[in-house]
């Protein structure tokens, strides 16, 4: 743990990143602990910010506060969930398409080049629409959308690595295949992995938002795009209803993006500044 | 003709080629999805709402719904061969046509956004990388990893209450004003005015990303060997950089363009819901909003029609402009 805040100290971007990060991780556990429901209706409609509700009040005269404390555990849960489930996907795939190569890797390049094609925003709006908004839908869908790229990365690590002297090592001493795949070679990708969940978690947060702000977002919670859908009819007489909530997905998602940057600058010193 | 254009041309055949399997892959994941959705699939292409058993029994007969799935797939593949994408029984109009009608708007949004803040950004890229760990070129950083995290529709919402709710300098909704000229340059320049601010929302994004691109890609071309060369041969800084410098560094920028269109296409129908701008992404909106399947289901397959030709005209003019490529 200390080790690991050191090596974050070597780069300003990554922890500044992680200060945002454990803000926002700070609002969605301990917010809903002392506020009240976001469905409760605590004052009058419209009602600016002020003291009673710093934040302001919405349409139905819910507080701005509680409702966007909220969403940080929605946006919170939808940004880790996916791009953990696409980890696992990018893993398994990745990791057998650089390990076995010729064949296997043909394939399964094919099928992530394929996934790749497809403008994903738009395939992630027809699923919702077609099957219906729930919150362990839209994980999914960001996750089977955006699997490939770690994929690629798992796989090209892969490449490099499958025929340096540990593995032969490893293999003489009599180590089956998933011993190589997942206690040798796998490890040494986590650098790698490691700043694109990151970046992944970011972007993530975005999509959610964008689809909720479409109107596609899950009704039966309260999320951070869905705040801005509510908001766009009342610009004109409450800015706070759309001021605040936006702001928060922006700290979110820069909290993601710079911990992903920093993390890279520590871990690949001579690729500065060159994930995207 | 010379031999290398000639190879050139051949390469750009052979890329419209290969992508037609995709092509054929979208339209056939669409099908699929539309098969695996819960509920009727008649409903899916006849739309949600006050329609009647005529027209639905018309719908089943039409698709073959309720013959094979295989034949129910043919009969999808070649209706959208010939452009016939449905019918949007809220519009009372053919989707395609509907579509069609919308398509200027959006280009006109995509593509000044495009011109325009790609330029800036490559600009602001390129003069950063040369005075790298300057605050100019700090500030740039900083800004450009601000602009890809703000999501595009609240930056649009703030530029709507700032600067047409609250100053009042732009229009807040729509296209056209009804008292400007309906008609030649007053009409365009008109939709000009009103494009300045949903530009902005959609541009901004865009130039965080060629900014930091540019930046990246021009550190690396200005520590080449080729630099050195130009430099010591006795050309200026300005020529170095010109013929030298920027040439290089923005060959990477040009795919990245072209692999963003979709994103920028994504962000065109989330500003256009923001300032009621009447494009794709605003019908897609009312769609979503109505359930008129056909209509959703239509725009995405035009959309992701256009991210590919987009994708396959960029690979085509990167090999180009990049005399590096070979093409057989």
């Amino acid at each position: 743990m200390i080790t690991a805040l050191n090596l974050l100290r070597q780069s300003r971007s990554a922890m500044c990143g992680l200060t945002l990060v454990l803000f926002v991780v700070l609002v969605g556990v301990a917010g809903p602990m002392f506020l009240d429901s976001p469905f409760a209706m605590t004052g009058d409609s419209f009602h600016a910010p002020s003291r009673e509700s710093v934040l302001g009040t919405d349409d139905l005269g819910r507080d701005m506060l509680a409702r966007i404390a909220h969403g940080a555990r929605v946006s919170l849960i939808v940004g880790v969930s996916a791009a953990s489930v696409s980890a696992v996907i990018g893993i398994v795939v990745g990791s057998f398409a650089g390990f076995f190569g010729g064949f296997v890797d043909e394939f399964l390049i094919r099928i992530a080049e394929a996934f790749q094609v497809i403008p994903q925003f738009f395939l992630a709006i027809l699923i919702v629409a077609l099957f219906g908004p729930s919150i362990s839908r839209i994980v999914l869908v960001i996750a089977i959308l955006s699997w490939p790229s770690t994929a690629r990365i798992v796989r090209a690590e892969f490449l490099k690595m499958r025929n340096l002297d540990f593995v032969a090592a490893a293999r003489l001493a009599g180590a089956n295949n998933a011993t190589l795949i997942f206690r040798e070679i796998l490890p040494n990708t986590l650098p790698p992995m490691i700043v694109n969940t990151s970046l992944q978690i970011a972007g993530a947060i975005l999509t959610e938002a964008s689809l909720s702000f479409l109107g596609l977002g899950d009704p039966d919670i309260v999320s951070w795009g869905q705040l801005l859908y509510n908001a766009q009819p009342f610009l004109r007489d409450a800015w706070w209803m759309a001021v605040f909530p936006g702001l928060a997905i922006s700290i979110s998602a820069l909290g993601f993006n710079l911990l992903g940057d920093g993390l890279n600058d520590i871990l690949n010193p001579r690729k500065r500044g060159q994930v995207r | 003709m010379s031999k290398p254009f000639e190879s050139m041309l051949r390469y750009a055949a052979r890329r419209c080629v290969v992508a037609l399997p995709t092509l054929w892959l979208i339209v056939t994941v669409m099908f699929l999805l539309v098969q695996m959705a819960p509920g009727d699939p008649a409903t899916f292409i006849a739309g949600e709402g006050d329609i009647s058993d005529e027209y639905l029994a018309q719908v089943r007969s039409e698709y073959g719904l309720d013959k094979p799935v295989l034949v129910q797939y043919g009969v999808y593949l070649s209706k959208v061969i010939r452009g016939d994408l449905g019918y949007s029984f809220r519009y009372r109009a053919p989707v395609l046509g509907l579509i069609a009608e919308r398509v200027p708007a959006t280009l006109l949004l995509m593509l000044i956004a495009i011109g325009l803040f790609a330029i800036i950004g490559v600009l602001l890229g390129a003069a950063a990388a040369r005075r790298q760990y300057s605050s100019f070129d700090l500030g740039l950083v900083v800004l450009s990893v601000c602009g890809w995290s703000i999501p595009i529709f609240w930056f649009g919402q703030m530029l709507l209450i700032v600067f047409a709710l609250t100053l009042r300098w732009f229009p807040t909704q729509g296209m056209f004003d009804l008292r400007s000229p309906s008609y030649g340059i007053g009409r365009f320049i008109d939709a000009l005015y009103h494009a300045v601010l949903p530009v902005t929302a959609l541009g901004m994004r865009f130039m965080a990303l060629n900014a930091r691109m540019m930046r990246t890609s021009m550190i690396e071309a200005l520590s080449q060997d080729y630099i050195t060369t130009a430099r010591s041969k006795g050309l200026t800084e300005a020529e170095v950089m010109r013929y030298h410098a920027i040439p290089n560094a923005l060959l990477p920028v040009v795919t990245l363009v072209g692999m963003n269109i979709g994103t920028m296409l994504a962000g065109s129908v989330l500003t256009e819901v923001v300032f009621g701008w009447p494009g794709m992404g605003r019908l897609l909106y009312d769609g979503i909003y109505s359930r008129d399947y056909p209509l959703v289901i239509g725009i995405i397959l035009v959309m992701a029609i256009a991210v590919v030709v987009c994708n396959l005209i960029t690979d085509i003019v990167y090999a180009f402009i990049d005399p590096r490529i070979r093409y057989d």
